[in-house]
């Protein structure tokens, strides 16, 4: 009686842990709660850029979400910009690329330079995902129409319509002071950027 | 008996933490894999003393001299992580503050695919009181075959200078601090 009893209880014990580690696990976060499209491990770059360290950016005029005009220009002469091209809306690493250049904000202004997020989607989803975000401190365009156009300047439009993860950092001059065509499926690594940012005050 | 208590407390927590979804998900941790993580021994001596380590090499999740090990595995990338960042400080406060988890339980942060630099406008940002260890190269992928998703909270009992071994998994927000530190409470660490 005593041995079929400790049986049970060993029984019932097992059971109880398993589901304790087993059910107690649940993805209410976001971006593991299905909203997220994940394509999978995809070519890492499919594109090939002409633009150099040292050339003179590409200028462009995209809407934000709030509908103004974001022109690369303007900010000649007043501040250092960070191109941050993301390839697709709702997707793993875009959806975080950007939060984390949202707490990292002292940091881009203490080099005086601002973000300019880009991505070929069009403007509602980009105000979907960015709401979802939580919000950011730096204008995110939209390069939908003419489709992929600035991306295309930059020559880091890749053959599916999406763009590159890319990097630029433009000088107050307009000059591209370091590039990045990342790994599309990586999360490019904040320190580089905030060091290329770094020799900008030099 | 004590075992079916501990496990009962924790399905009593599960349940409190939980939504309907959960019931879908599937988290299980390879505890053998977990006991082969490795970490640098904080430089900061105030860390050191927190977690009770010496020396400057490296350590692994047993040798934190507590009972009970609360593991946060985060990214500064995760915007999750970072709307709860508050919250969990709050949960250290409260254990801090507490007779009888103040030494009973101890905390870390482990940022699965960051930089020590990643981590550390992490913790600048939201003023993080617990030892966090930067993960760069995803090794915590290791102790589990499902992807790992963050925020993932580990409640760990450590069996001093052996092994940990696990009493709960917690994937996601955690909706009641106070219900989680009254199930540390009831807790009975080794």
């Amino acid at each position: 009686m005593n041995r079929s009893y400790d049986r049970f209880r060993l029984f019932l014990f097992l059971a109880v842990a398993v589901v304790c580690v087993t059910l107690s696990a649940f993805p209410t976060s976001w971006a593991g709660s299905g909203v997220i499209y994940d394509p999978g491990g995809l070519k890492s770059i499919d594109s090939c850029t002409t633009l150099k360290v040292g050339d003179e950016a590409p200028d462009f005029e995209l809407k934000d979400l709030s509908g103004n005009t974001v022109t690369l220009s303007s900010f000649r002469g007043k501040k250092n910009v960070v191109l941050s091209f993301v390839p697709a809306a709702w997707t793993p690493v875009c959806s975080r690329q950007w939060p984390g250049y949202n707490i990292a904000r002292d940091y881009f202004e203490n080099h005086d330079a601002v973000v300019i997020g880009i991505s070929v989607d069009n403007v509602p989803t980009l105000h979907a995902w960015v709401t979802e975000m939580g919000g950011l401190w730096f204008p995110v365009v939209s390069d939908f129409w003419p489709h992929g156009a600035v991306a295309k300047k930059y020559g880091i439009l890749r053959s599916d319509g999406t763009s590159e993860r890319a990097l630029f950092v433009v000088d107050k001059k307009g000059t591209i002071r370091y590039t990045d065509v990342h790994d599309i499926n990586k999360m490019p690594k904040l320190e580089h950027l905030i060091k290329a940012l770094e020799k900008l005050d030099k | 008996m004590t075992g079916l208590r501990l496990a009962c407390v924790w399905v009593a927590l599960a349940m409190v933490l939980q939504g309907p979804a959960a019931l879908a998900a599937q988290f299980t941790v390879d505890e053998a894999a977990l006991n082969r993580l490795e970490f640098p021994v904080p430089e900061n001596g105030k860390e050191r003393a927190y977690l009770g380590l010496s020396g400057n090499n490296t350590f692994r999740l047993p040798s934190v001299r507590v009972p009970i090990l609360f593991v946060e595995i985060f990214s500064m990338y995760c915007p999750i992580c970072q709307s709860e960042a508050p919250k969990i400080n709050e949960l250290y406060t409260r254990i801090q503050k507490s007779p009888t988890l103040k030494d009973k339980v101890k905390m870390v942060g482990i940022g699965i695919g960051n930089t020590p630099f990643e981590v550390e406008v992490f913790r600048k940002k939201f003023e993080i009181p617990f030892p966090l260890f930067s993960d760069e190269d995803f090794s915590v992928e290791k102790i589990s075959r499902q992807r790992i998703r963050t925020p993932t909270f580990l409640v760990l009992e450590v069996e001093q200078g052996n092994k940990v071994r696990i009493l709960d998994a917690l994937v996601g927000r955690i909706e009641d601090i106070a219900g989680l530190v009254e199930n540390l409470e009831q807790t009975k660490g080794k």
